[in-house]
């Protein structure tokens, strides 16, 4: 009962955003909120708002979240009885209904002291598309970027943007390079190699020589030595 | 025909064969029993005839020959069956560089020749340890222990050889990617469906 | 002893590997054609069949058609084999408008009536080509004026009319005559009247012009005449009929829209027009597609057919059409006076004549015995009098076709040949076990491990004595059958054979026609239509094995999901795919179907379950079963992965139980599409992926595992970037979770793509728009050099995110379909199987699509065996697997394992059907066919005598020395 002030104010926003994208219907900011399993529909809980312009590609913002005993209650009970915990990120000019949501174990976040680890993909236009939450491991070097530590009072999450990768295409200049590379060579050693018989194959006349040597001696001494 | 079967025993007489190595359990006429030539020849003409009552062959002193030669032979005997121990003792070490040597040539890579070579230097010392108990009763005197070991050391170290060969053309499953074959796959505990367009 | 087997392991491996490496030609041998392999080539539905213009040599048994798949053929009607066929391009700029037979040439009007190409008619061969021009129409059509005078002025020409004009082409000098331009037309049809005169209709969307124009030199002889109409000129046709001689012809038109039929007289420009509603003349199911108004040679009678009824209709010289006869079937004229009725009825047909005269219509005597016309066929669509030495009204040779694409000869009483078509639009496919012999089921039975050890031992040996009897009543059956037919050891029933390469190939179409083909040689051996069925709008027809025949005496049970035909709601089709019953009634459901799928809960009769997931998230389990390791599994294991195509939201589901059924409950969702993209591309994992080695070994014999996710789903999106070029998109997501682990831009390219998911990798194919050239990209998952920490994998828990490695190759081709080869035990290398559009179909080793491929190997990457990085894949013909036989338009392939491990059989389907096999490491597993065996027997027998010889004489010898 308590989520409803919040959730009043958090439809007040999206409503004066959406006021004030009315005109171009770009999305301005995203809001991310978390949610436990309840029936069918979920109850979400705003926890904070990125704006679009300030996602950059490969760069972790932080944000933190005063966790109410009550709200720790619910997540150390979906702990305990092993279920899961969600986060849904919702642009603010799209509808109620459409929003991108993922999920992990409430055991995890337990059991990382309340620090998420969410991952935004964006598209290239910089909107973004898929959301993932995970716990964080303590070598993450991530974590310094926090500005407190954690606690069990607090919600401390790390939101990392992540871009698309760029195909590679067919390497043809490199291809090309390396042809005339060796064509030059082939050319080069062509015309570069005359020494002489002996120093070319010396590699294969010393041994021959000294097994011959070798399996001489080993018949002749034995034979000469007993 | 006689000379040369007398040449035979005496050139075989108290002496090991150097043809094989040690190991081989060939038959060493013991130096201590002697072979009478005489008693080759022994052939009864009538019942009852004595063999000392024919005359000797023609050039045969029957007094004359070995007598001195057991002399001296008792007193080398065990100078030269300490010899021989040593000998049989040492042949498997003496063979290790020569297996080095061979194994160089035969290179690293996985092909017949190579293939054969190993399997010839593993099986010569498996084959010695095997039937070290038949060589072990050459091998007599006062060192005869240490001798049995070092015969035993030997051919461990060339079986060490062999080994050492096998891990450098990289026979041995000391890796990871040896046992890849026996990892199984890894089991989903989660199933999902749907995924078509 | 292990060091030496593992020694002898290692030799073996690595002569594989060489083996493999080296360029060993793999191409069959000349007199191995047809061994394994066989295709098939199909026209496609016929729009109009045509006669050749000269009746004299050898063309005269040849018929041509022009069809909806935009294929020019010619069949030979003794035999029905396709003499020669043209296939163009399978958008509107391949589709034929209209074609004409003038002299030795077939003609035909492409690329949206804006050029026409005429070909030989008895071999096919391209002759010329006349290009019309002008901006992008929309149809023409063509008609043929053979001279009537023998002055130089007069000649063959062609008159073709199209939304831009009208030009008259000479067909010998193929220069133009002449061209008249009056663009802003629509829809143009060009007659030719029986005085010789041109009448040409142009059709907009409110107006009707009717220009008559001389034939000679494009002049108008008289104004046009106009008339507004409200007409849809995209679904209506016209015909130019005479009502009698000496009167002017009248233009006839159906108008879908209003569904009437329009007269209007061409030669008297101040008449109104004529309108009658169709239903005022008959009984006609005017909501049926392929509307088809024929005129027939007899004055003033007409045809309008749709949907299997025809009606003849005649129009009067006032312009009133009245009926004449309604038919249920197909009419067509057979003479100046007389028409030939194909009537079906009670799934026969029969063929009647009547004659028409001044008086009236005569009743249609029967010509022919009826003939059976089975369901499979459908309606009966058009039948054509094909005018023969032997065939007059009296005794008739006809040609019909119906809208099940079964193409019929019908001459001397009986049916000649029949055609199916309908196996050139196969939309899904798959290749089936056959059922094991009740001998091998036996044994099957034997080694169950159930009850104790004396129940078993007793079990063994009641099994033992079954199998002997059931063995001596086959000899007994199949010496019987011998005496009778003189084929001994023939299979009375259809059984796997030893290495089970024999199998069913079920092809299902986008109309609901379930046909079953032998592999051998893709003889059909059922064709089962399932009732109102048909796919759905986004997406083929669905098929799902759920029972194999490795459980006989159980029927090989398969279903079909698709959508009923009017409402659009889910139905399931469950049918045996051995035999072809339909097994018990279908399942028609009141929503339609979002996702449906296996999932590996079985019944116990080896039946597995499939679920179904409908738009309101409900859950349906068929068969339900309601055990509680069922329920154990949908709530704990079952997720379920969900693509919208239209809108691109991709959501997971979890099941949960409500109120004795069950609902998918979201778990995670994205939307994947945005501004204009559109969903290309969803490919999972195949569901018995099977992965043989957990990484692979690289030279410094450290393992790089691999990263196999078998919850891994790939999307392809398509869409314009902000420069408006176009871009692809793949995203790999984790099915369960929604993590996306793969994300990559591909740009400046376009679709058509073929995406592969297998193993550890994926695959996509695409077009390059900046160069030009078709691409094939892979993308690699590997998860590094540690071993995986646990025995098994859970995508809740793993959190990590795989190394990729991508490369990208260029393909010389434009691929229409992609597909991997696969194996029982995934052992052996995995070829791409690649459908080129130029109808080859090529297999490409998987090793050269490898993005570890280095541009200058060092020594350990020698020593592994990856080949050095070429951009471009070589074409090489020996890997051409349908070596000189076309198959063009392959719209999907479907692989699948065979008994031996070293084999994958190929099933490609499209235009053309083309099965074969692919060995990619080269049939390792069984002696080859030039194994001799004669030869190593006799020189075995020679050495073990001559050793035995040999050793006598060596011993005689030692003793013999030994003495001396």
């Amino acid at each position: 009962m308590m989520e409803y002030p919040l959730k009043y104010a958090q439809i007040c926003m999206v409503l004066g955003s959406l006021f004030q994208a009315y005109a171009q219907d770009i999305a301005k900011a995203v809001s991310i909120s978390h949610c436990l399993e309840s029936e069918i529909k979920l109850q979400c809980e705003k926890l904070t708002e990125f704006s679009i312009q300030s996602l950059r590609i490969n760069q972790t913002q932080t944000f933190s979240h005063t966790l109410t005993p009550a709200e720790r209650n619910q997540i150390e009970r979906a702990s305990n009885k092993n279920e899961l915990y969600f986060i849904r990120a919702k642009l603010d000019n799209e509808r109620d209904s459409t929003y991108i949501q993922s999920f992990c174990k409430a055991t995890d976040i337990v059991d990382s002291s309340f620090v998420l680890g969410v991952i935004l993909n964006v598209d290239a236009f910089g909107r973004p598309y898929a959301v993932e939450v995970g716990p964080v491991d303590p070598a993450d070097r991530r974590l310094l970027l926090l500005p407190e530590e954690p606690s069990d009072g607090t919600l401390l999450g790390l939101v990392t943007v992540l871009g698309s990768q760029s195909a590679p295409t067919p390497d043809v200049e490199g291809y090309r390079k390396k042809l005339q590379r060796e064509q030059a060579e082939k050319k080069a050693a062509e015309s570069s190699d005359n020494r002489s018989f002996l120093s070319k194959y010396w590699m294969y006349i010393v041994p021959v020589v000294l097994f011959m040597l070798f399996s001489g001696g080993m018949q002749g001494g034995p034979q000469g030595g007993g | 025909m006689p000379v040369s079967t007398t040449a035979k025993y005496s050139a075989s007489m108290g002496k090991p064969s150097t043809k094989k190595t040690a190991g081989a359990s060939e038959k060493i006429i013991n130096s201590s029993v002697v072979v009478r030539p005489e008693k080759l020849f022994q052939v009864s003409y009538r019942p009852g005839v004595n063999r000392s009552d024919l005359p000797p062959p023609i050039g045969y002193n029957p007094n004359v020959v070995y007598s001195s030669e057991s002399v001296t032979r008792s007193q080398d005997t065990t100078g030269l069956i300490e010899k021989r121990s040593w000998d049989i003792a040492m042949a498997p070490l003496k063979q290790v560089p020569m297996n080095f040597f061979v194994m160089w040539m035969s290179g690293n890579a996985i092909s017949l020749f190579p293939i054969m070579m190993l399997v010839m230097m593993f099986w010569k010392p498996v084959q010695a340890i095997i039937g070290a108990q038949s060589t072990f009763k050459q091998i007599s005197g006062k060192w005869a222990p240490i001798q049995k070991l070092v015969y035993l050391f030997g051919n461990v170290v060339a079986l060490s050889v062999a080994l050492y060969k096998c891990h450098s053309m990289g026979l041995l499953p000391t890796e990871p990617s040896d046992w890849l074959s026996f990892e199984k796959p890894l089991e989903r505990t989660e199933f999902l469906a749907g995924g078509r367009i | 002893m292990d060091s030496q087997l593992r020694s002898l392991l290692n030799v073996i491996s690595c002569l594989i590997v060489l083996c493999s490496l080296a360029k060993v030609i793999q191409a069959i041998h000349e007199d191995q054609i047809g061994l394994h392999d066989w295709s098939l080539q199909f026209i496609g539905r016929p729009i109009e069949v045509l006669l050749s213009a000269s009746q004299s040599g050898a063309s005269r048994s040849l018929v041509y058609t022009y069809t909806e798949q935009n294929v020019l053929a010619a069949i030979d009607v003794n035999y029905g084999e396709i003499a020669w066929r043209q296939v163009f391009e399978n958008n509107a700029n391949g589709t034929i408008s209209s074609a004409v037979t003038v002299g030795e040439e077939i003609c035909v009007l492409l690329n949206r009536g804006r050029s026409l190409r005429c070909y030989d008619s008895l071999t096919g061969a391209f002759k010329w080509e006349k290009w019309f021009g002008g901006k992008s129409g929309n149809s023409g059509s063509c008609v043929g004026i053979t001279k009537t005078t023998e002055s130089p002025k007069d000649a063959n020409r062609i008159v073709c009319a199209n939304s831009d004009g009208m030009y008259a082409v000479n067909t010998k000098t193929k220069n133009t005559l002449w061209d008249v331009r009056s663009p802003n037309i629509l829809k143009r049809y060009a007659f030719a009247s029986h005085s010789g005169e041109l009448v040409v209709v142009g059709i907009n969307q409110d107006k009707l012009t009717i220009k008559r124009l001389s034939s000679e030199t494009g002049e108008a002889k008289e104004n046009d005449i106009e008339r507004s109409v409200s007409i849809d000129p995209l679904r209506s046709e016209c015909r130019l009929v005479q009502p009698a001689s000496q009167v002017s012809p009248f233009v006839i038109c159906y108008n879908a829209a209003q569904r009437q039929l329009l007269s209007q007289s061409s030669g008297e420009s101040s008449r109104e027009p004529h309108l009658i509603s169709v239903h005022e003349l008959g009984e006609f199911p005017v909501e049926g597609k392929n509307v088809s108004l024929q005129n027939l040679e007899t004055d003033g009678l007409f045809s309008l057919s749709a949907g299997g009824v025809s009606l003849l209709l005649q129009i009067h010289p006032n312009g009133e059409i009245k009926l004449v006869q309604r038919f249920v079937g197909s009419v067509t004229s057979c003479s100046g006076t007389e028409v030939l009725a194909l009537e079906v009825a009670n799934k026969r047909a029969t063929l009647g004549t009547a004659a028409f005269d001044s008086r009236g219509f005569t009743t249609v005597s029967l010509t022919s015995e009826p003939f059976s016309f089975p369901s499979a066929y459908g309606n009966a669509q058009r039948a054509v009098f094909i005018p023969r030495k032997d065939s007059s009204c009296a005794k008739p040779s006809v040609l019909f076709w119906s809208d099940s694409d079964v193409i019929g000869y019908f001459t001397q009483g009986k049916i000649l040949w029949q055609r199916d078509e309908a196996l050139s639009t196969i939309e899904t496919a798959a290749i089936v076990d056959l059922p094991i012999s009740d001998i091998e089921a036996l044994v099957e039975q034997e080694f169950e491990e159930k009850g104790s050890f004396i129940v078993r031992f007793t079990k063994r040996l009641l099994s033992q004595a079954l199998q002997l009897k059931k063995f001596a009543e086959v000899i007994v059956r199949r010496l019987q059958a011998g005496l009778r037919t003189g084929k001994f050891f023939q299979k009375d029933q259809l059984e796997r054979d030893y290495f089970n390469t024999h199998k069913i190939i079920v092809g299902i179409t986008g109309k609901g026609k379930i046909v079953g083909m032998d592999s051998r040689n893709g003889n059909i051996l059922y064709s089962l239509q399932a009732e109102n069925l048909v796919s759905p709008k986004d997406r083929p027809v669905q098929f799902y094995l759920q029972r194999t025949g490795a459980h006989a005496p159980f029927p090989s049970q398969a279903v079909i999901v698709g959508v009923d035909k009017k409402t659009g709601d889910g139905v399931l089709f469950f049918f045996d795919c051995v035999t072809g019953e339909e097994l018990g009634p279908a399942v028609r459901m009141n929503r339609p179907i979002l996702q449906s799928g296996l999932i590996p809960v079985m019944t116990n009769d080896h039946l597995e379950a499939i679920f179904v997931l409908d738009e309101d998230l409900n859950v349906e389990i068929h068969p339900a079963l309601d055990s509680a390791e069922t329920a154990e599994f949908l709530t704990r294991t079952l997720h379920i992965f969900y693509t919208d195509p239209r809108t691109g939201v991709t959501r997971g589901f979890r099941v949960k139980r409500m109120n004795q059924g069950w609902k998918a409950v979201e778990l995670w969702n994205s939307t994947l599409v945005s501004h204009g993209e559109s969903v290309v591309a969803v490919a999972p994992k195949r569901p018995h992926d099977a992965v043989h080695s957990q990484g692979k070994v690289l030279a410094d014999r450290r393992v790089l595992y691999k990263y196999i996710n078998p919850n891994l789903v790939a999307v392809v999106v398509e869409g314009l970037d902000d420069v408006k070029k176009p871009y692809l998109k793949m995203v790999g997501m984790d099915g369960i979770t929604g993590r996306v682990l793969i994300s990559q831009t591909y740009r400046r390219a376009r679709g058509p793509c073929q995406l592969i998911h297998a193993e550890n990798w994926l695959m996509l194919s695409y077009w390059n728009e900046k160069v030009r050239q078709s691409e094939i990209n892979v993308v690699e998952m590997y998860r590094g050099f540690d071993k995986p920490n646990k025995t098994y994998f859970s995508s809740l828990e793993s959190h990590e995110k795989p190394n990729i490695s991508t490369a990208s190759f260029r393909l010389p081709g434009f691929v229409d379909a992609m597909k991997d080869s696969v194996t029982v035990e995934g052992i052996t290398y995995k070829d791409i199987i690649v459908a080129l559009s130029s109808g080859s179909i090529m297999r490409i080793p998987k090793f050269l699509l490898d993005p570890r491929r280095p541009m200058i190997p060092t020594q350990a990457e020698r020593e592994e065996g990856l080949i050095p990085y070429a951009p471009e894949l070589p074409m090489v013909t020996e890997n051409i697997i349908n070596y000189y036989k076309k198959a063009y338009r392959i719209r999907g392939m479907v692989t699948e394992v065979a008994g031996l491990e070293s084999l994958s059989l190929v099933f490609a389907f499209g235009l053309d059907l083309c099965f074969t096999r692919v060995t990619p490491s080269a049939l390792f597993d069984v002696l080859s066919d030039s194994f001799d065996y004669w030869i190593l027997s006799v020189v075995m027998l020679v050495l073990t005598v001559a050793s035995v010889i040999v050793r006598n004489l060596a011993n005689a010898k030692a003793l013999k020395h030994a003495w001396k």
